[in-house]
């Protein structure tokens, strides 16, 4: 009913911002409802109206408890903002109007290059039973904010939103630069979310309703959140049409065609590798793609990923500046180049052998790919991944050398993905790119303990991993030297440590080469006081886990869950102590379900004492029902994270 | 020659003198064994600063700092210095910097490595600005010396410097110039005796020799006067009616400042029915924010009026606001300063830190002496309102007044009053937690609360923001893991002020594996207290905990047995009491209580031996009698 009301009031709108208006009884009544999460304060209405050179701002929000003032209690504009006008007006009739001379302009940072500022508004007379009305406007350059090219404008915010409405006026997309042309796309609305589209004398209006305010959730992705509307405004290529198949098949045969298809310069060299290379070439389609990848890794190194020596005998070059074509050429001849450029060359290298492949182009985890967006900002171009997927399936990625071929990172998977046949007229699929699971992934700690009669105490780890963790390993490491390999195990180990654990010494093994897996080394000591005759000793000293605990998760929750990876995790340690030392509270037990398992063992055997503990995260993207069972295996880890190994000794 | 003295010095050592630093820099190593270091991350060789006093008001302050890294991990501290300073009232006129690494030689800072960050927040708006300066690939061995020249204009001509500093202080110096200004000098030290402290003092400079450094320690007061600090500033003779010659000409001074600036329009309102309506009312209309512009608006509060129409204010607009609502009921007002907070320094009558003052609240002359913060000075009843606490029950102050004194302002001069214990309002929280306890070890039933006073500051969110607000404050308190579910069904104030409360609770693994047995959530019962070192440098604060009373009753499927029926402790500081019964209908009665307690320097032996009695029962009890088994 209220509703009804409410809107009944604001229909027949035309394209004018509202301000000033009488403020209607049906505004006044809006008060908490806990069936729309509407606590505080509620945004009566927001407008955004795009122009080519101003974007405009409007916002009205009802004020009806003392928290609710926050909705209100400042806001930071751009440095760029003008034209600033506002009001409040309190329950009882009483008016505050607020204006560009109540900006505070204030310094954001300051360095040598530049000084950036912002204007700060603390509006005046604000209460706990009000109604703010203000609008203001920005600098643009074609549609966006000025120096942007991309904006994203997320329709949800911390409190309950009744209306919602982006204007985009007819200059906004008309633009002064041939190259790039502003698009504005938008999501639709899922229920209870309502969406009105509408033209009004030639200006586009999409309107978006009842909106229920965002919800942190851990592990999540606004993008899969269907309370998570949007409007996006971006820069594009004109000329590829806007039907989506269209716009991705010209994409494909245009911008990917030139960027790739150019070609290089073969030397004799190159020429003789190439042929040496095709001659060993096994049988199976998908092991040459995988033979190419080893080979190729042997003979060019990507430069963030070379041992210290050779980075630092690498000499400065100025090959940036030469055509595309020569570019990579040359780098075939100094055996090294960068991400983009090892992209490039491990491509012609492909074609030259004439593989049977696919050349990929996908977003990341946080930021996926929605072809439907027909934007060319959401796929990350200068990675691309290679592939074969026919009978069998291999997907590698040169330019993160750091893995062994067949692995990437985690955050190109599970999404959706342009797949793009060069030896076909470059010819474009949408495919989805499959997740690694945790037989893929691990990590082991070995510790070792020696513990003093009086309490001293030192102990020895090594950590090394597998498929993840391994290539994390190798990438922090192999261009340091080894003093500066020793420092980031100390930084990373310090911080991890508790306080009263003093570093001896760290040290990396097995990390200056890209086939080697590298073992990580520390030491470190303290002096325990054995009070009662007793310790109570933490067995895993710097310990980590697969997942983080998050403090809490807010319902109701529709997305999925995603975790950030699947991940075999063992820890085991052997504590020597003195003769008569007995460990009071042996362990053995083991929890599982569907998402994971934990499994803790502390068993004395001839003098030594083990404890060994095994942490298998098995999923790593979750139904949102699943979730009692996520935190099912949370509380389990988070108890084998704080169990604490209890020793008795002798008294004296 | 002394360059060769040095350098032969330095053969065995691991540290040497570099080469190429600034001569003040190097006369800072003069003396100095570098086969004998402290036993400390970074040793800080010469700490000076020359204050030279230009026109009225403005100083000019050179900082010149010469340390050495010691240990690897002290690295990352020694290569960032920070500049706090205002947009309007302070300038850095200049920033000079010398990294001798110990391999790679010498360096210069660079300018891209210096920063500044306006530090606005949501609450506070102002000018302040923040400068970081930043030296790379600083390691064990570097020597970085760092000179930096600052124009400030503060206002009033008195502060305050803490000698002691993370780092030990070998050369610590401070000297003041008067330049062009006529005047007077104040450089006085306090703690020094107490904390042994190697010095030299005269009318302008003030030296001192081997300062410890205060390293992470636990439990320590914050407030700076229980350590060596130093007052200094200049006192302009020449100027009649210096406000800060003296607690009765600062009183004088504010009082009038008060009476003109509150009433400078006239009341145009309707004015309240009694004291204790407009108080009311007055703080459900005017909201706390901070806003400083300027250096003045520190001290000088807006006008009443002006209040009124803005809706918002900091301590002094507030008080500036109720004097104003106040006249009309034939109430004066007068402005009441205090040092509050334990992080503040305490002021009184006889002693003076700097700041003296970071609050103000409102003494009204009342004729009775019904309500508690009500203190009689002189024959004459004053009642102690602090209006910027929003939900302190009329009558009472606010426990961030405990252990301090008020200086209330009146044309007259100063009157210092001591806040007793009566006058703040009392506080505890009693838990009832009832449900079932399955074989998994999870909890499923109701938590309720019962609030008295600010505890846990449960009040205070449930006046801002409702059951959500106060939702968020339990789970923050009890520190609830996210695995927890808890959903809350009903709270309320009653007519008393006590805050009521119930939730649902899910709490997966609530008793979960340890050690000894099966362990109740932290919140319930301390997991164990932490030790302190015997060499303890610094003062001990035993922090302060309101009265907290946790009933559980819980349904077991499976029997289990607790370590002890019943256990009792109390030493005059700290008290608590254990009851428990055991089987599979499980209660547990827990309260404790701790008064705070400071032991000051030379109070330490007797604080340790204190803190090892104390802990080695306490964690002797938690472990014994609270952890539960299998029966």
């Amino acid at each position: 009913m209220l509703f009804l009301l409410m809107f009944g009031l604001v229909l027949g709108s035309d394209t004018d911002i509202p301000f000033g208006l009488d403020i209607p009884q049906a505004e006044w009544q809006v008060g908490p409802n806990p069936d729309l999460m509407c606590y505080d304060a509620a945004i009566l209405n927001e407008q955004i109206h795009f122009h080519s050179i101003n974007i405009d701002h409007y916002l009205k929000i009802r004020i009806f408890s003392e928290r609710g003032k926050s909705a209100a209690d400042s806001f930071v504009l751009s440095g760029r903002a003008s034209k600033l006008e506002g009001r409040v007006i309190d329950r009882s009739g009483a008016e505050t109007r607020f204006g560009k001379e109540d900006l505070i302009e204030q310094l954001a940072v300051k360095n040598s290059d530049r000084k950036t500022k912002v204007k700060v508004l603390v509006p005046p007379g604000l209460t706990a039973d009000c109604i703010v009305e203000l609008m203001w406007s920005e600098g643009a350059q074609n549609g966006l904010p000025s120096r942007e090219h991309f904006r994203q404008y997320w329709v949800s915010s911390d409190f309950y939103c009744y209306k919602k409405s982006f204007f985009i006026h007819p200059t906004a997309t008309r633009s002064d630069n041939p190259f790039l042309s502003p698009r504005f796309v938008w999501s639709g609305a899922i229920p209870p979310m309502r969406q009105v589209k509408d033209k009004i004398k030639g200006v586009d209006m999409i309107q978006f309703e009842n909106i229920l305010p965002d919800l942190d959730h851990p592990f999540a992705v606004s993008y899969y959140d269907s309370n998570a509307a949007y409007l996006l405004a971006y820069h594009t290529f004109p000329n590829y049409g806007n039907k989506e198949e269209e716009f991705w098949k010209n994409f494909c045969s245009s911008y990917i065609k030139d960027l790739f298809g150019t070609g290089i310069s073969k030397s004799g060299e190159y020429r003789d590798w190439v042929k040496s290379v095709k001659e060993q070439l096994p049988a199976e389609p998908v092991m040459r793609l995988v033979f190419a990848a080893e080979q190729f890794r042997l003979r060019i190194q990507q430069e963030d990923r070379m041992p210290y020596e050779k980075k630092v005998a690498l000499r400065s070059h100025n090959d940036k500046y030469l055509d595309q074509k020569e570019q990579t050429s040359r780098v075939f001849e100094r055996g090294t180049g960068d991400m983009y450029e090892i992209g490039l060359l491990f491509y012609q290298f492909a074609k030259d052998l004439d593989l049977d492949f696919e050349v990929l182009f996908t977003g990341t985890t946080d930021d996926p790919f929605f072809p439907g967006q027909l934007n060319p900002y959401g796929l990350n171009i200068s990675y691309p991944l290679f592939c074969y997927r026919k009978d069998q399936y291999v997907a590698v990625m040169p330019e993160f050398a750091e893995y062994n071929v067949g692995f990437f990172p985690a955050v190109f998977q599970g999404g959706t993905a342009i797949a793009i046949d060069p030896n076909n007229k470059f010819k474009y699929e949408i495919v989805s790119i499959p997740r690694q699971g945790a037989n893929s992934h691990f990590r082991v700690r070995e510790y070792a303990f020696d513990i003093k009669q009086d309490g001293q105490t030192a102990f020895q780890v090594q950590e090394y991993g597998g498929g993840n963790i391994e290539a994390r390993f190798r990438y922090a490491l192999i261009g340091l030297p080894p003093e500066e390999q020793r420092e980031w195990i100390e930084d990373s180990w310090e911080a991890r440590l508790a306080s009263y654990w003093d570093i001896l010494e760290t040290q990396a093994l097995q990390a200056n080469a890209l086939n080697e897996s590298p073992k990580i080394v520390v030491k470190a000591q303290t002096h325990f006081d054995i009070e009662s005759a007793r310790l109570n000793l933490a067995p895993f000293p710097g310990q980590t886990f697969p997942i983080s605990f998050p403090n809490h998760f807010p319902e109701p929750r529709s997305q999925p869950i995603l975790l950030p990876s699947c991940l075999n995790q063992v820890d085991v340690a052997q504590i020597r102590a003195p003769k008569g030392v007995q460990l009071l509270s042996p362990q053995n037990w083991s929890e599982e379900n569907e998402v994971g398992k934990v499994t803790f063992q502390a068993a004395e055997q001839q003098g030594v004492i083990a404890v060994r503990r095994d942490i298998v995260l098995k999923r790593d993207i979750l139904k949102a029902e699943e979730l009692p069972l996520l935190k099912t295996f949370l509380a389990w880890m988070d108890e084998a994270a704080q169990l604490d190994i209890s020793l008795g000794f002798p008294k004296p | 020659m002394i360059t060769l003295f040095l350098m032969t010095l330095s053969l065995q050592s691991e540290f040497s003198i570099p080469k190429g630093l600034p001569d003040w820099a190097l006369r800072a190593f003069a003396g100095v064994d570098l086969n004998e270091t402290p036993d400390a991350d970074i040793w800080r060789l010469l700490d000076e600063t020359v204050i030279t006093c230009q026109r009225k008001g403005q100083w000019e302050t050179r900082r010149r700092t010469v340390q050495i890294v010691l240990k690897q991990k002290g690295a990352e501290d020694a290569a960032t210095y920070t500049i706090s300073g205002d947009e309007k009232a302070s300038k850095i006129k200049k920033l000079k910097g010398w990294h001798a690494h110990p391999q790679k030689g010498l360096d210069k800072l660079d300018k891209d490595n210096v920063i500044t960050i306006g530090k606005s927040t949501n609450r506070t708006i102002s000018f302040d600005n923040e400068t970081l300066v930043y030296f790379e690939h600083v390691s064990k061995g570097s020597v970085i010396a760092f000179e930096s020249i600052e124009r400030i204009t503060p206002f009033f001509n008195l502060s305050m410097v803490s000698l002691l500093d993370e780092s030990p202080i070998r050369h610590l110096k401070i000297q003041m110039e008067l330049g062009t200004n006529p005047g007077q000098i104040t450089l006085a030290p306090m703690g020094l005796d107490t904390w042994a402290i190697k010095h030299e003092l005269s009318d302008k400079q003030f030296d001192a020799w081997d300062l410890p450094g205060l390293e992470f320690e636990r439990l320590t007061p914050d407030a700076y006067d229980f350590y060596p600090y130093l007052v200094l500033g200049f006192l302009d003779s020449e100027e009649k009616g210096d406000p800060l010659q003296s607690w009765d000409s600062l009183a004088k001074w504010y009082a009038s400042v008060f009476q003109n600036k509150a009433f400078e329009q006239p009341y145009a309102g309707t004015p309240a029915a009694d004291l204790k309506s407009l108080f009311q009312d007055f703080r459900q209309r005017i909201r706390y924010k901070q806003v400083y512009l300027d250096n003045e608006r520190g001290w000088v509060p807006l006008s009443g009026a002006q209040i009124e129409q803005q809706a918002y204010g900091d301590c002094k607009d507030m008080v500036s606001c109720f004097a104003f609502r106040a006249k009309p009921l034939g109430l004066t007002v007068w402005p009441a300063l205090a040092n509050v907070g334990d992080e503040s320094p305490h002021t009184h009558a006889e002693q003076r830190a700097s700041p003296a003052f970071n609050h103000l609240i409102a003494a009204v002359e009342v004729a009775d002496d019904q309500l508690p913060a009500t203190l009689q000075i002189q024959g004459k009843n004053f009642l102690l309102v602090d209006a910027t606490s929003a939900y302190t029950p009329f009558g009472y102050l606010p426990v961030y007044f405990r252990g301090r004194e008020v200086m209330i302002c009146l044309p007259e001069g100063a009157a210092w009053v001591s806040i007793p214990e009566k006058a703040l309002e009392p506080n505890s929280v009693h838990w009832q937690l009832n449900g079932s306890l399955n074989a998994d070890r999870t909890f499923e039933g109701t938590l309720e609360a019962e609030c008295i006073g600010t505890v846990h500051q449960f009040r205070y969110a449930f006046h801002q923001g409702g059951q959500q607000a106060l939702l968020e404050t339990i789970r923050a308190v009890l520190d609830t893991p996210g695995y927890c579910d808890i959903a809350m069904q009903e709270a309320k104030v009653d007519g008393d002020g006590k805050l009521h409360f119930r939730l649902t609770v899910r709490w997966p693994v609530f008793l979960r594996r340890d050690a000894e047995g099966f362990r109740l959530p932290s919140c319930v019962v301390s997991p164990g207290i932490v030790t302190m070192n015997q060499d303890r440098v610094a003062p001990i604060a035993v922090p302060r905990q309101e009265k907290e009373i946790w009933d559980l009753q819980l349904k077991s499927a499976v029997a289990l047995r607790f370590g002890a029926d019943e256990a009792q402790y109390s030493d005059g500081i700290c008290s608590y009491h254990w009851k428990a019964q055991s089987g599979t209908d499980l209660q547990i009665h827990f309260e404790s209580q701790r008064e705070g307690k400071i032991f000051e320097k030379q109070e330490i032996p007797d604080g340790l031996a204190y803190w090892q009695k104390y802990r080695s029962n306490f964690n002797a009890f938690s472990v014994d009698a609270t952890f539960a088994m299998l029966q």
